[in-house]
């Protein structure tokens, strides 16, 4: 494995929340490669969620107990540890993506709004923002286009379904280098899902873009995600089964053989 | 416009998002913000306004509520210039540092003073309460005016009866022979500050006489009409009133100076038809020259019954063309000049009126003492309701801000930093100090004054002729520039420490925040 396509380099990551007697991360070590999809599958508590927290620094670099994480780029090597609150910040801004579980929209702002936060976060002007937004919701081809309607609407006033699909725009709207999704098709219904899965693949199979876009994704929808799946790491206990990715052909039976995993684990 | 660029709308910045945003679309805790700080200035700044000037003052031996500014001492009313200035020289040399006096200055009214009465300044005029047409004052009156009648004034009440007993049917005191004299009360008037015009009926003269004897009838000082007297319409009507029926009678305002029995030599005054009416400035000159000539009589040629009257009390030439006033006030510097100032006047030979006595300067200390208590209360309690009202705009924040969190910790997540949170949030309290304080300064600015009228209307129910030395303490304005830092500090540091959590926990503790 060519350590220039690594993503992600962690070195023995350890995580302890305050309060809690058992750590919820001990001794990760991994790579994430660039260019790929990598999954994160495990029981619930089983610190996948923790891991993406980490890898996406919204637990905040400074709570990590113990280990090193790396984010690597074609120019840039950052070392969490040792980077200072700017670079972290302007590397969540930048580089980074997220779709979690819920949406957590700002419910007085509009759908529009929502959606461009990252880039007047950045600072971009507000006619830019709202020409890429409508661009980005009116993408050709983009069965998504439906929700230019909503674009004036207030958050509040949107379905869950509408409301994921904005969060995974908003996540979009920016052009991160990584995204990361937290159960992304989590209380969706079938097509719902079916359409933030494949939004999400064909932004990270986009011909230019390919080779430097990563996806990171957390779920238990085992089926649905497969397919679309590069590597696979295995959570148990808040450690990894293997600091080796699975690949698909190392799973035979597809998504059953990842549950069998899961369940040797626990 | 750059900020709120780069801000990305959290909150709003302008009026329209402000209203739009926060309020119309049902955003109460911005209103319940508002509220609790409008409530807060409103209290405090009526508070100020409105007992700023209040006391309780130890004043004709009980205790009353005055309005009376901080930091003074009131010596009474009815002073002339020249009174005022000895005092204020007496004052003076006694170490009092004395910051202004003050006084209404009266315009046009004769004024009957006994300068060797203590405790005691008449006020004659038939001032009071609308006479109905067919009351039978009327008559009295009507014979006061024709010169048949003799009026006795709330001064000379205070030597018969108790001043503030119920009305009595008669008067009497001790005459020279230690004999017990009465005189029958044929009618009242009241006054506008409960004094009480007894109307004596005719043929008692001579008891009167006996009554007022060795004591002669009032000297005479002469200042214009007080300036209260024209505050009153109905006060107004009254003089309107007199004042036709001396037209319709043609009769001319006039004094002179009588035996007070046919067969005795002392002299009196006979006050005739004007006994303390009130005159058109017009007619005023008229009253002042015949005054004027009846005092230098007096001055040239003694009669036998004023020998008592003090030589400084008569002063005609020196008070005729001096100014009177009422209600003259001290101010002194410090709260420490009060009590020797209380020493000072109460050793002036010429300012009886102000005889406190040691009991009355010890009540006056308890007074002062209570009213420093009721003042500790009142501020307690504001200090309780600033609390309170600090407690609800900091729980109205932190649920504002908690309702907000999981978006917070998604903006944060895009690259928000904390440094942005606290600025807008700060923003906002400025914005909320900003709105509240303005229409709180208005309400204030109508309920102190307000407060101040009810203040004085309580005050004024008290006013007795005779004057007494007294004490205040109140707030000083300077507290108004407290209140508002105060309530500044509560809006932005009520921000600061509601929102704290918002603004530095990690984007996945707020995503993960339990509401």
């Amino acid at each position: 494995m060519n350590k220039q396509t690594d993503c992600f380099q962690v070195e023995d990551l350890s995580f302890c929340y305050r309060s809690a007697a058992a750590p919820a991360l001990a001794g990760v070590t991994m790579r994430i490669r660039r260019g790929v999809t990598t999954a994160v599958v495990g029981l619930s508590g089983s610190g996948k969620t923790t891991l993406l927290s980490a890898l996406g620094l919204l637990s905040g670099a400074r709570a990590i107990s113990g280990g090193k994480i790396v984010y690597k780029t074609i120019d840039q090597e950052v070392d969490y540890s040792r980077a200072d609150d700017r670079t972290l910040n302007q590397l969540r801004m930048q580089q980074f993506g997220f779709v979690l579980q819920n949406a957590f929209l700002l419910p007085h702002f509009s759908c529009l709004e929502n959606v461009a936060f990252p880039l007047a976060i950045q600072g971009v002007a507000a006619d830019e923002r709202a020409e890429r937004v409508l661009a980005l919701l009116t993408a050709d081809g983009d069965p998504s286009s439906d929700l230019c309607h909503l674009a004036a609407k207030p958050a509040r006033e949107t379905s869950g379904g509408e409301r994921q699909r904005l969060a995974l725009y908003r996540a979009l709207i920016h052009d991160p280098q990584v995204i990361l999704a937290d159960e992304p098709l989590n209380n969706l219904d079938f097509i719902n899902s079916r359409f933030v899965c494949d939004r999400l693949m064909r932004w990270k199979n986009d011909p230019v873009h390919r080779e430097h876009r990563s996806l990171l994704i957390v779920s238990h929808d085992l089926e649905m995600i497969f397919d679309e799946i590069d590597d696979f790491f295995v959570m148990s206990k808040g450690r990894l089964k293997r600091a080796e990715p699975y690949t698909r052909d190392e799973l035979p039976e597809g998504a059953e053989s990842l549950r069998r995993l899961i369940r040797e684990g626990a | 416009m750059r900020y709120r660029e780069r801000t990305g709308w959290l909150i709003s910045y302008s009026w329209k998002d402000l209203f739009e945003r926060s309020v119309r679309r049902g955003t109460l805790s911005v209103l319940c913000i508002v509220f609790s700080v409008v409530a807060l200035v409103t209290l405090a700044f009526g508070l100020v306004y409105g007992i700023r000037d209040a006391s309780i003052v130890y004043f004709n031996n009980r205790p009353q509520l005055r309005s009376i500014p901080f930091g003074h001492v009131y010596i009474g009313d009815e002073f002339s210039t020249k009174r005022i200035e000895e005092i204020s020289e007496n004052l003076s040399q006694r170490g009092v540092s004395i910051e202004k006096v003050v006084g209404h200055r009266i315009n046009g009214a004769i004024r009957f003073v006994d300068r060797d009465d203590p405790g005691y300044s008449t006020k004659l005029p038939p001032m009071g309460r609308t006479i109905a047409d067919d009351s039978p004052l009327w008559s009295e009156i009507e014979r006061l005016i024709l010169g048949q009648g003799i009026i006795i004034t709330g001064a000379f009440r205070k030597r018969f009866c108790n001043p503030h007993g119920p009305f009595p049917e008669s008067v009497s005191c001790r005459n020279n022979d230690n004999e017990l004299v009465s005189i029958p009360v044929a009618g009242r008037i009241h006054t506008m500050d409960e004094q009480i015009l007894f109307l004596i009926p005719e043929g008692f003269e001579s008891e009167l006489s006996e009554m007022l004897n060795p004591r002669p009838l009032p000297s005479v000082v002469v200042g214009p009409l007080p300036d209260f007297m024209h505050r009153h319409d109905y006060i107004r009507s009254i003089q309107d009133e007199f004042r036709s029926q001396m037209i319709s009678r043609k009769l001319v305002p006039r004094i002179e100076s009588v035996p007070l029995s046919e067969n005795s030599s002392e002299r009196g005054w006979k006050l005739e038809s004007r006994a303390g009416m009130m005159f058109a400035r017009s007619e005023w000159n008229a009253i002042l020259n015949s005054v004027n000539d009846w005092v230098t009589s007096i001055d040239g040629n003694r009669y036998p019954g004023i020998e008592n009257i003090h030589p400084s009390s008569v002063q005609p030439t020196d008070d005729m063309h001096d100014r009177m006033f009422d209600d003259v006030i001290i101010y002194v510097k410090t709260i420490d000049d009060l009590k020797p100032a209380l020493n000072a006047l109460e050793s002036d030979p010429y300012l009886s009126t102000f005889q406190i006595g040691k009991d009355n300067a010890v009540k006056i200390d308890e007074m002062n003492s209570q009213f420093r208590l009721m003042f500790f209360v009142v501020f307690g309690l504001s200090i309780i309701v600033t609390g309170v009202s600090a407690y609800n705009i900091y729980t109205t924040l932190v649920l504002r801000s908690e309702r907000l969190i999981q978006p917070i910790g998604m903006l944060k997540t895009m690259g928000m930093e904390s440094n942005t949170f606290t600025q807008i949030y700060m923003t906002e309290g400025l914005l909320i100090w900003l709105l509240s304080s303005i229409p709180a300064l208005v309400l204030s600015a109508i309920i102190g004054p307000w407060v101040a009228s009810l203040v004085k209307k309580i005050a004024e129910g008290g006013l007795d002729a005779t004057g007494a030395a007294v004490t205040g303490f109140t707030l000083p304005p300077f507290v108004v520039l407290y209140i508002l830092i105060a309530s500044g500090c509560i809006c932005i540091l009520g921000v600061y420490f509601a929102t704290s959590f918002a603004r530095k926990a990690s984007p996945q503790e707020c995503l993960s925040a339990n509401l």
